[in-house]
């Protein structure tokens, strides 16, 4: 897979998930939000998912750029 | 005077940027060493120069005061914040690289040769709009600090806040500003962890889990603020009591109230929030001051390197500042309702990290924290002015008023343009005092997302995109994202049978898309394609 290939499906996938976050965190779905887990509600659960899903993408877009880079 | 320690740390790291500023510009002798430092900063200091450059006050001040205010509704605009960093990597920074230009301007004008005048004169009025307005959340930022620090009025902070954007202006240049950038990246962050570490030691026994324990009993300021029987609860407690007593008591009289971790307490309508997402996460595209600092460093490596210790130094701080929001909450309780009761929201807001610093670590800490925020402020203040009036007499003077001036007409027209500029936003700063800068920042990216994140994407990526859709697309943007942002401004509900909301870009960005591929599809001038695209694409 090429690094724009790549970069596409990551960035495809990072909006869908930010945007479902986001979003659940206006007030039509605050209930949604709200819902709790572990302690913690739902929202502060799919932020963390951002923050988190966000360096993983990071950490494999730049190996594979190195990748391409040394091919 | 009350804050002469921390007062005193503020002068002294002022004058430490300003040293610093200076040194490096005697070494500035082209415009690639102006404007990207001549490719020698190393990644280290690279990556944390972005870190500074990115997670500066806004998101140190208005996210962790508004998370302080409002629980965990404040935090989710750093998402936004955070997310922007992921598609700028993924879907710019790699061509922007390649190609290596300096501007958007130069960017666009590298595909579409022969056009320059007209897609320079649509950038360089953008490139003023956003500066002004990107100015605006700095000054009010510096403005409430000088005015927490000296007790001093609002106006005479402003004028002087002025003064010293205009100074780092004279000094300016991109390796004394990486430099500068990359110490307040470090003392912003080592300020964040070390008033969350601190904070959970003095506050919560050392206790972790005490944070969450406390943010599922506290009722959040906003709330109390707007109970009349709460507030006068709290100020009653105030002298006697400790903020856990206030925080149960208050719970006792709301027991009903959300918690500081329930959503709902500021959530924004659907279209509301979808529009401030949109905007956040598309926003940084049109940044250039974030985008030039992958030009600072000597390879494509070397701005992977810096990548790699922003991302990670991203991830921890927009964790962390939702922590220790919830901390200057608990510890700040009673303050936070009572400014909040006076009106003075926006003091509430900006000021929650340094009050947090007092309480922890006396002038000491206050005094570190505001310096790192003040001279994150004046730095951002200075590369925008110089980004502007670089514009201003290059693009507009030099490339249309008198195309056969002189290089010390060009600078004396910038310098007067800078001064223009600067009062203008000090004009709007003054207006717009009560509002969150993270908000204000939002706004530019709002701004930003419409006018040139569509065209820099489509640039790099669509072949069909035309000289003439840049300009249309980015006027139509331009035009309709600061029509609403001043509609919100001067509390107008709706324009054109549209609801104003709390940012533009649910209107402007998509019209500015759908304006840029029809005027593409009507038109041919597609500029050099194969030759752009090879470039940037590294074929």
């Amino acid at each position: 897979m090429t690094k724009s290939k790549f970069a596409a499906i990551a960035l495809a996938i990072y909006t869908v998930l930010y945007f479902g976050v986001a979003l659940m965190t206006s007030a039509t779905f605050a209930e949604i939000a709200a819902i709790p887990l572990a302690g913690l509600p739902l929202a502060i659960w799919g932020g963390l998912l951002i923050i988190l899903t966000g360096v993983v993408i990071t950490r494999l877009y730049l190996k594979k750029m190195s990748e391409e880079e040394s091919e | 005077m009350e804050n002469i320690v921390a007062l005193s740390i503020v002068i002294l790291g002022i004058a430490l940027s300003l040293f610093i500023s200076f040194y490096h510009r005697r070494s500035t002798s082209s415009t690639a060493n102006f404007y990207v430092a001549g490719g020698g900063i190393s990644p280290r200091v690279n990556g944390w120069a972005m870190l500074g450059d990115y997670a500066s006050a806004a998101s140190f001040l208005g996210v962790a005061g508004a998370v302080a205010l409002m629980g965990v509704d404040g935090w989710w605009l750093a998402l936004g914040f955070f997310a922007a960093w992921i598609v700028v990597l993924l879907l710019i920074a790699s061509p922007l690289k390649n190609v290596g230009k300096y501007t958007v301007a130069d960017l666009l004008n590298a595909r579409f040769k022969g056009k320059e005048r007209g897609i320079r004169t649509i950038a360089m009025i953008s490139t003023l709009a956003l500066c002004v307005m990107y100015l605006i959340p700095q000054i009010v930022g510096a403005g409430h600090l000088f005015g927490l620090l000296l007790g001093w009025d609002y106006l005479p902070t402003v004028v002087v806040t002025g003064i010293l954007m205009g100074v780092f202006v004279v000094l300016g240049g991109m390796k004394g500003t990486s430099y500068n950038q990359a110490i307040q990246g470090a003392i912003l962050f080592g300020a964040l962890l070390f008033l969350l570490v601190f904070g959970v030691i003095a506050i919560f026994s050392g206790n972790p889990v005490g944070v969450v324990t406390a943010a599922n009993e506290m009722v959040p300021p906003l709330l109390v603020a707007a109970n009349p029987e709460a507030v006068a609860l709290t100020a009653s407690m105030a002298a006697n009591a400790t903020s856990g007593e206030t925080i149960t008591a208050v719970r006792e009289l709301m027991p009903a109230a959300a918690t500081a971790v329930t959503p709902g307490v500021g959530l924004r309508s659907l279209a509301d929030n979808a529009s401030l997402v949109i905007a956040l996460f598309f926003g940084v595209l049109g940044l250039p001051h974030i985008l030039i600092r992958f030009y600072t460093v000597s390879s494509a490596k070397e701005a992977r390197r810096s990548a790699e210790i922003t991302i990670w130094g991203l991830a921890v701080f927009y964790a962390a500042v939702f922590f220790v929001g919830l901390i200057a909450m608990y510890g700040l309780y009673p303050q936070l309702v009572a400014l909040l009761a006076d009106g003075q929201r926006g003091i509430a807001t900006n000021m929650t990290m340094p009050m947090l610093g007092d309480m922890l670590g006396g002038q000491v800490l206050m005094g570190i924290i505001a310096a790192g925020a003040m001279a994150a402020m004046l730095s951002t203040s200075a590369g925008l002015l110089i980004s502007a009036t670089t514009s201003l007499s290059h693009d507009l003077y030099k490339g249309i008023l008198n195309p056969d001036s002189s290089d010390e007409q060009q600078l004396r027209f910038a310098k007067i343009g800078a001064g223009c500029l600067a009062l203008v936003a000090i004009g709007m700063s003054i207006w717009l005092k009560e509002q969150n800068v993270a908000m204000l920042v939002g706004m530019c990216f709002g701004i930003a997302a419409s006018t040139f994140a569509p065209a820099l994407v489509f640039a790099v990526w669509w072949k069909k995109l035309t000289s003439q859709a840049v300009i249309i697309g980015m006027a139509t943007g331009l035009v309709t994202s600061l029509l609403f942002t001043f509609g919100r401004f001067f509390g107008v509900d709706s324009i054109l049978g549209l609801d104003v909301l709390v940012n533009p870009a649910l209107y402007s960005m998509p019209l500015a898309v759908f304006v840029t591929v029809v005027v593409s599809l009507a038109t041919k001038d597609c500029g050099e394609i194969e030759e752009f695209m090879a470039k940037a694409h590294g074929k």
